[in-house]
């Protein structure tokens, strides 16, 4: 495989909430990487701070101690060639703004000359597959339409690379395999770098290149799982294939059952916070 | 839809950080009482040196500094007249309330639980309500004349109307959910009625006790002010005006807004109560 | 009987049937204090329209109007900057509730007092009264408004006036707007009873004057002409802020999960009487 540049470095990332007695650390110590290109899932038990994680790459909240670097540089504030889908779509879209308007703004703020804005927002809006509901405002759309729309907007900024928080965890199973195969499409032909998170383990090695396994709280990396499935990806054909139920089991295991996967041994060295999960 | 400052609304900021461990959260305390403190300090210091200054536009004989104030409302807390005068807006305050609220609520109540009875009195509601109390007060002059009753009225009439409003929504807006649910258990009407509408309804009819708390105050220092009814703090404002003596006259202000304060802070600990046992009442219905 | 029309009855026959009872209660009354509506109403038709129109009503609507403007300046300016600073709330928000909790009415003799009793009097004690509601009422928006929003324009890069403009203010703007209504209904009342303490004109002196020299049925006039004033004073601030909260109310209810009601606020009269249009269903379209 050609060597891709690396476009995300994160170093020894820890988020520590509060302190003395009641500090809750969030995220432990987190080293790993993102190439260019990759669509990377994080995945992790409930309430390992995988938010957390996200705010912190995305520049939201500041790290207790190590650093993030984009392109070299590192992430003090949200930058620029940095774009999020937020899990929560009834309140990241503005309400009072139209889907054409939402898609915009951004590129208005980011001084994008107005022609260009124009064409971005049709493009991103058609690859979403919503650009007969431009002049439509976000809630009178289905939640999984304003996932899209979220979606769109962030690709219309024309990021490096684009951060994903639980995208479809609050839409229904059917519109989520939907989600999926537009991202992946997407994806395919923009070759954005993704990091997306998921605590939903078939969702991560449906999508994945890599899949890095965390720990409970406080986090860390666990393991980083290479998904080497064939592309482009099939809800049914790559589900059938019996290397995709050995990857999800395997993370499976990792996540849900880290006991049986010798994870207690190495939890022990660290002042370990959270009970481990079984 | 809650006519308050605090209403129902979405939003509210969920803290990213969880608090801080309770002896930080007493200096913290500490510190913002302090701030608070200071910064009125420093603005009562403003206002004494803009007074003694007596510039053109702030005449020290028309807005006194507050030493002035304060030596003032000193002096009244000592003398008989003064207590008589608040006493005497209390009286006509809390009657006027009582009866507000004995009119008001059951009628409120009445017309939330029909819809026949909401829709038809809607108009006639919206029409009458937004007229202000105190612009009655020539009318009721005139019919009533310059006694007690005129200020009861007054007080009575103004505070009808945020206290029925408020009953109305407040018995609307119960969860139908709720309601469902217990007449799927066979709860009978009454038993509905008192178990869940009421409870449900208890927090609106609170803060619509609020409102018109203010609201009476407002209006029986309206009343007294303006046509010199049967004494009260507002009649000592107007004589003292007129007779020049301004710093006794702020004083009073002063000694209505620390009224004004203490009843929001007592029906505001009525309204916490009020809400804390409305929120556990809920979960035993849901039980 | 078609159901449009049995709702319209419903709503009016009180209403009407009150004033008709109104009307024939005091038709041939000879009590000075409630004389005959038909007589009141020729009053009304007298001395309103158009005379005293111009030397009453409009002072008195000038007033409120502009003391309610610069209420509305100062208060959402202030809460702006109130709700976007805690170290500011804390510093100030003792001090203005205390200042707030004095009675409305109270500021009339001291702002005589400083003014007069022209129109900068009056502006300024409507101005004191309506400022409080829209000021805390801007600061608890501003304050409360939703976490994600702010992460939203932080991540996009939102400058300054974009934050301020897009996102702010319209978050804001349900809970200002609830405050506006308040104020405004304040700063009404205090108008009119600013007047009728010392004024040279307005509504309230003239009521009030006509009470003093027992022109009964000109006082009834004044009042009745107050009761629509605010009335319509009312309705026209529903209907603007129908028109601007109209996202809120869809926002919300999709939020909840109950059935969105997305249509537009048209002009009052033409929704009055024309068919409602079809609600737009909540769609699922298929990507294209």
């Amino acid at each position: 495989m050609q060597t891709r540049q690396t476009i995300l470095e994160v170093e020894h990332l820890s988020k520590t909430y509060g302190s003395g007695p009641k500090a809750v650390h969030a995220v432990g110590d987190l080293t790993f990487d993102v190439r260019a290109g990759e669509f990377v899932v994080i995945v992790g038990p409930s309430g390992c701070g995988k938010t957390t994680l996200l705010k912190c790459l995305s520049g939201l909240l500041p790290a207790t101690s190590g650093q993030a670097r984009l392109e070299g540089k590192r992430i003090d504030g949200p930058p620029d060639q940095l774009a999020l889908v937020f899990q929560d779509y009834s309140r990241s879209l503005l309400p009072w703004l139209t889907v054409r308007k939402n898609v915009l703004l951004p590129l208005k703020a980011k001084g994008v000359p107005r022609a260009r804005r124009a064409a971005l927002t049709e493009e991103a809006l058609q690859s979403v597959g919503l650009r007969s509901f431009m002049d439509h405002f976000p809630w009178q759309l289905s939640g999984g339409m304003q996932q899209r729309v979220a979606i769109a907007r962030a690709l219309a900024y024309e990021p490096e690379i684009l951060l994903m928080d639980e995208p479809f965890a609050s839409v229904d199973a059917q519109t989520r395999a939907d989600l999926e195969d537009l991202l992946l499409r997407v994806w395919a032909q923009t070759g954005l770098t993704i990091l997306f998170v998921t605590h939903d383990i078939d969702e991560a090695v449906y999508l994945a290149d890599r899949v890095v396994a965390l720990t409970p709280s406080p986090t860390q990396v666990r393991e980083e799982i290479s998904v080497a499935l064939p592309r482009p990806r099939d809800q049914v054909a790559t589900k059938e294939l019996p290397d995709f139920a050995h990857l999800r089991a395997h993370v499976w295991r990792l996540v849900k059952r880290p006991d049986e996967t010798g994870l207690a041994e190495a939890q022990q060295a660290e002042p370990a916070q959270a009970p481990l999960a079984s | 839809m809650s006519v308050d400052a605090a209403s129902f609304e979405p939003g509210g900021a969920a803290s990213l950080e969880p608090n801080d461990a309770a002896g930080a959260g007493a200096l913290r305390r500490a510190r913002d009482a302090g701030l608070a403190v200071g910064t009125a300090v420093v603005l009562l210091v403003v206002w004494e040196l803009l007074s003694r200054a007596d510039t053109v536009y702030v005449p020290r004989a028309d807005v006194p500094p507050p030493s002035d104030i304060v030596q003032a409302l000193y002096h009244q807390l000592g003398s008989a007249s003064f207590w008589s005068a608040v006493g005497a807006t209390l009286k006509g305050w809390s009657l006027g309330l009582l009866l507000a609220l004995v009119a008001g609520v059951p009628l409120g109540i009445a017309i939330g639980s029909s819809r026949t009875a909401f829709l038809s009195t809607r108009a006639v509601i919206e029409f009458l309500r937004p007229i202000p109390s105190l612009t009655l007060l020539p009318l009721l002059v005139l019919v009533i004349g310059i006694r007690f009753n005129l200020k009861l009225s007054l007080v009575a009439l103004g505070s009808f109307w945020p206290l029925l409003v408020q009953a109305l929504y407040g018995v609307q807006d119960v969860d139908p959910l709720a309601r469902d649910m217990a007449r799927a258990y066979g709860l009978s009407r009454i038993r509905i009625f008192l178990q869940i509408v009421l409870p449900s309804a208890l927090p609106y009819v609170v803060t619509g006790l609020r409102l018109a708390a203010i609201l009476a105050l407002n209006i029986a220092i309206g009343v007294e002010l303006i046509v010199g009814s049967t004494g009260g703090m507002g009649v000592q404002m107007n004589l003292l005006q007129l007779a020049n003596r301004i710093p006794e006259m702020y004083a009073y202000v002063v000694a209505a807004a620390i009224l004004g304060l203490v009843i929001n802070a007592a029906v505001r600990r009525l309204e916490r109560r009020s809400l804390h046992w409305h929120a556990s009442q809920r979960e035993a219905v849901a039980r | 009987m078609t159901a449009r029309l049995r709702a319209i009855l419903l709503e009016a026959w009180l209403p009407v049937g009150l004033v008709v009872l109104w009307w024939f209660a005091t038709a041939h009354s000879t009590n000075p204090f409630w004389p005959p509506l038909h007589d009141i109403w020729h009053t009304v038709k007298a001395t309103w329209l158009f005379d005293r129109f111009d030397s009453d009503l409009v002072p008195t609507m000038r007033r409120v109007l502009i003391g309610f403007g610069v209420a509305v300046v100062i208060g959402v300016g202030g809460g702006v900057l109130l709700g976007a600073s805690p170290l500011l709330r804390k510093a100030l928000e003792p001090t203005l509730e205390f200042v707030r909790a004095a009675p409305a009415v109270a500021m009339i003799p001291i702002s005589i007092l400083v003014f007069g009793i022209d129109d900068s009097q009056k502006v300024f004690v409507i101005v004191f009264v309506a400022v409080w509601a829209i000021l805390l009422n801007t600061t608890e928006g501003v304050r409360s408004i939703d976490p994600t929003f702010h992460d939203v324009a932080r991540v996009y890069g939102f400058g300054r006036r974009e934050r301020l403009l897009q996102v702010i203010l319209p978050a804001a703007m349900p809970q200002v707007f609830a405050g506006l209504r308040v104020a405004l209904a304040q700063a009404f009342l205090v108008g009119v009873v600013a007047e009728m303490f010392a004024a040279r004109n307005g509504l309230g002196k003239l009521i009030r004057d006509a009470q003093e020299s027992f022109r009964v049925r000109e006082m009834w006039s004044g009042i009745i002409v107050l009761a629509i004033a605010a009335y319509s004073i009312n309705l026209l601030f529903v209907v603007l802020e129908r028109r601007i909260l109209y996202w809120h109310r869809g926002w919300r209810a999709s939020a909840l999960g109950q059935s969105v009601d997305d249509r537009r606020p048209g002009r009052l009269l033409a929704r009055l009487l024309v068919q409602r249009r079809p609600r737009v269903r909540q769609v699922d379209a298929v990507a294209d």
